[in-house]
């Protein structure tokens, strides 16, 4: 049976170790119970990172009217909050998690530190360095 | 009619959160998932608080408003509309009932730092715990400006008939202290001491009254702390993590290394609930400069 | 090579519609003025000759057609202008694991040349192919050259995707022993490994027009321009040949902007730009033209960790020893899997840019010794390193992995 994809953590990820149940009806990944709630207004199941999302969306568009929160009440002091604050978190670049605690993430998945590594920008300063440049063929043996 | 949920929330609330509630002061050592049982329904009962107190005042406003009306109109139509005066002297009077409902709430309403600030953070923190494992959690959101709180007072009293009279009143209110360990093994510490200085000012105006005035400033000091063990990242220098700041402490210790790093937010109003953003960026700092320790053999 | 092209674009079109049967992934742009591209289509067109119909997934640009149809081979081009190249590379494994997913129960092999193209195919779940891995270069290697902050922990991420590759891949072949000595040392396992040499099509240069523009006597370089290149040597000697006023140094080179730059600064810092004759990014029969009126073809490779340590197998000798011109080369082991000295070819000490332009002057003050040298690279390179004699090899591969999958087909 195919494990939750969910990575569970804040400052830390870690894999889920639970076995999934169902389908994120937004990502279509599959999660444990624990990291899936019933989305409100439609009922369908959304996994937390989706939810959170959903939730930081409403919360950044309140000015537009408080309803729209209230929606997430039950959610708003919930775990389900975390995740889509620490979406918002991560994407504001102040900080990158990092994959190692007592549960062992998979490390060769690529996290955004590693990705930052080849942005065309973080190449190498020095004129000997290869700059981006998809005719450039750094493998031509 | 708001105030409805609010009462609805309250008596749903069990002894012990209406106890919290009255005391609003309490040590804790829980689990993450157990305080944020305890309090997501205080917080969800605050926030209808607040959403009906501020319901309240715009119902007593408009009551105060429509009596003023009410009464020009009477004296304006005289006899000719009898009844509109009792219809006056029913919407003047509504608004005692709803300033005893609002005092009344008032009463039962808790410091939003507990829903905007507390639930959010222990919440934040509780993702890298190990499941199970307890937060250490002090609590104290009685009030800031308590006798018991009280630091300092310096009065600058000119004498009899002398103005302008200055009291300044420094109170120290650590209201927040939160220790637990994470999930990589670091020990995590907490802690939000304010700092509230009360200037009290009483002066004679041009016109020869004399007036009061009161001036408020607080100073949210957080400090966050991290022991990291020598096992799980590399000892670093002062060098190393020069980028940290002169706010940073750096203490070594015989498995782990202390990072300290202190943050102070200024602000005049007294009620103003503490960002959790600003924890969660201190920590993430120092997360962001250190490095995992050398594996060894490689 | 333009004779290779054209063998491909001439085939009649009778396997549009058939389903593919092998499947080729490359992360790099094809086509593409450089030897990367050449051996992409001779490899890929020999796969594709086996399986009787194929699919070749590479990178594109705005100019290439994202689907293209030439005689049995498919070709399918991930135009991405993701600039960041770990993103790029994952773009182009969800391109790789779509098509290999597709087609899990039609493909009989399926071949890659790069862990982002092979970690895919090695995901597909049920496959009924086999797979190869075609070992060029360790991008855990070559990529701190490129990408300086790069971190051990990211590299060791991409070692152990290429550790993958090796580990479940049911065949690897590398172009040099070099390379596959590296390959056993980080773990591989030697039986399945198999050394196929670079290739080239013998052409006689006599029957090739020399640039109307070309001076009387040049030396030539070609091919990419990496700090492993050993172009800065080369340069270095070319200011004590200063003296033959008449030679000049071709340089039909492709590379980043900035790296040509530089050396066009680092030319003119050590003031021989007046003998140099720049060729940028010019198609395979310009390089062709320019080749066969050349002198000496000059390889300095520097004796680097990439040269020395993970290996490679330069197409640039290969190719000129194909038109009879000797090779100037650093003696680098690499090299010596090629070239014998003064035989096929002429080596010296590597980063050694007095020993470089003795060599030359050697060379080009014996022009039958030249010849000589020339003749025989021409006869070692039609004996053993024809694109016909390396594809034979690859397709023997194939053959055998075919006869393996028909005598277990529950493999995975």
């Amino acid at each position: 049976m195919e494990n939750c994809n969910m990575k569970r953590g804040f400052f830390f990820l870690r894999d889920c170790d639970y076995p999934a149940h169902q389908s994120c009806s937004s990502c279509g990944k599959s999660f444990c119970n624990e990291h899936l709630r019933l989305k409100p207004g439609i009922s369908a199941p959304f996994c937390l990172d989706c939810l959170g999302k959903t939730m930081q969306q409403s919360i950044q568009g309140k000015d537009k009217g408080v309803s729209t929160r209230d929606n997430y009440d039950d959610y708003y002091y919930d775990t389900a909050w975390c995740y889509g604050y620490r979406s918002n978190y991560y994407s504001s670049g102040s900080y990158k998690p990092w994959y190692f605690g007592s549960v062992n993430a998979d490390d060769s998945d690529f996290n955004d530190s590693d990705i930052r590594v080849f942005d065309a920008a973080s190449e190498s300063d020095d004129p000997d360095a290869e700059a981006f440049d998809p005719e450039a063929n750094v493998f031509d043996s | 009619m708001k105030f409805l949920g609010a009462i609805s929330r309250y008596q749903k609330l069990d002894p012990e959160q209406r106890s919290f509630i009255g005391n609003a002061r309490r040590k804790f050592c829980s689990t993450p998932a157990e305080l944020l049982e305890f309090f997501k329904p205080m917080a969800v009962f605050d926030k209808s608080c607040d959403e009906a107190r501020a319901q309240l005042l715009n119902f007593v406003i408009l009551c105060g408003v429509l009596s003023f009306l009410g009464l020009i109109a009477i004296g304006v139509l005289s006899d000719d509309m009898p009844v509109v005066i009792p219809i006056v002297a029913v919407i003047f009077l509504m608004i005692f009932p709803l300033l005893i409902l609002r005092w009344l709430l008032g009463r039962v309403d808790i410091h939003n730092n507990l829903r905007d600030f507390v639930v959010p953070v222990v919440n934040l923190i509780g993702q890298d715990t190990v499941a199970g494992h307890k937060i250490d959690l002090e609590l104290d959101l009685t009030g800031k400006k308590l006798a018991s709180k009280l630091k300092s007072q310096k009065k600058d009293d000119p004498g009899w008939f002398s103005y302008p009279k200055i009291t300044t009143s420094i109170y120290h209110d650590p209201w927040f202290r939160l220790t637990t360990d994470l999930v990589d093994g670091s020990k995590l510490m907490l802690t939000i001491d304010d700092q509230i200085t009360v200037i009290d000012r009483t002066y004679k105006s041009m016109s020869g009254k004399i007036k009061s005035k009161s001036k408020a400033k607080v100073k949210h000091m957080i400090r966050a702390s991290l022991a990291l063990r020598h096992k799980k990242y590399a000892v670093a220098t002062q060098n190393d993590v020069r980028q940290l700041g002169p706010e940073l402490k750096l203490k070594d210790g015989a498995n782990r290394q202390l990072f300290s790093l202190k943050k102070t937010i200024k602000t005049d109003d007294i009620d103003a609930n503490v960002d959790p953003k600003l924890c969660v960026e201190l920590l993430g700092r120092i997360f962001m400069t250190v490095q995992p320790a050398t594996k060894k053999g490689s | 090579m333009i004779e290779a092209s054209q063998q491909v674009t001439n085939k009649p079109a009778e396997n549009i519609t058939a389903t593919p049967k092998g499947l080729y992934a490359a992360f790099d742009t094809f086509p593409a003025p450089k030897g990367a591209a050449v051996h992409i289509r001779e490899f890929a067109q020999t796969l594709f000759t086996y399986t009787g119909s194929g699919l070749l997934l590479v990178l594109g640009d705005e100019e290439l057609p994202s689907w293209q149809i030439e005689g049995s081979m498919q070709i399918r081009r991930l135009a991405s202008g993701e600039p960041n190249y770990l993103k790029r590379a994952m773009q182009f494994g969800e391109f790789v694991y779509a098509h290999a997913e597709m087609l899990r129960n039609d493909l009989q092999i399926a071949h890659f040349r790069d862990p982002w193209g092979g970690i895919p195919m090695l995901d597909v779940k049920n496959r009924s192919y086999k797979t190869v891995y075609e070992v060029n270069s360790l991008p855990s290697i070559e990529l701190p050259a490129r990408y300086g902050n790069i971190s051990s922990r990211t590299c060791a991420k991409i070692r152990r995707l290429e550790q993958r590759c090796w580990e479940e891949a049911d065949r690897i072949i590398c172009p040099s022993q070099v390379i596959r000595n590296c390959l056993i040392s980080l773990g591989a396992s030697a039986d399945k490994i198999t050394v196929i040499p670079n290739g080239a099509h013998i052409i006689d240069a006599a029957q090739i027009d020399i640039p109307a523009d070309a001076p009387g006597q040049y030396l030539i370089y070609f091919g990419a321009v990496q700090s492993w290149q050993g172009l800065e040597v080369l340069f270095k000697a070319m200011t004590f040949l200063r003296d033959l006023s008449e030679l000049k140094l071709v340089l039909c080179v492709s590379g980043s902007k900035p790296r040509l730059k530089y050396l066009q600064k680092l030319a003119a810092r050590m003031s021989i730009e007046h003998q140099l004759i720049w060729q940028m990014k010019v198609p395979q029969i310009v390089v062709s033209n320019w080749l066969a009126g050349a002198a000496i073809s000059v390889a300095p490779l520097v004796e680097c960790a990439r040269n020395l340590t993970q290996g490679c197998c330069p197409i640039k000798i290969v190719e000129s020893m194909a038109m009879a011109k000797p090779v100037i080369a650093s003696d680098l082991p690499v090299v010596r899997e090629l070239i014998d000295h003064n035989d096929t070819g002429w080596l010296i000490r590597p980063d050694r840019p007095s020993e470089l332009a003795r060599a030359i002057r050697i060379l080009l003050a014996h022009p039958d010794e030249c010849r000589r040298i020339g003749e025989n690279a021409q006869k070692k390179a039609a004996a053993s390193l024809t694109w016909a004699t390396v594809t034979a090899t690859l397709a023997g591969i194939y053959r055998q992995l075919t006869a393996e999958n028909l005598a277990d087909p529950f493999q995975p």
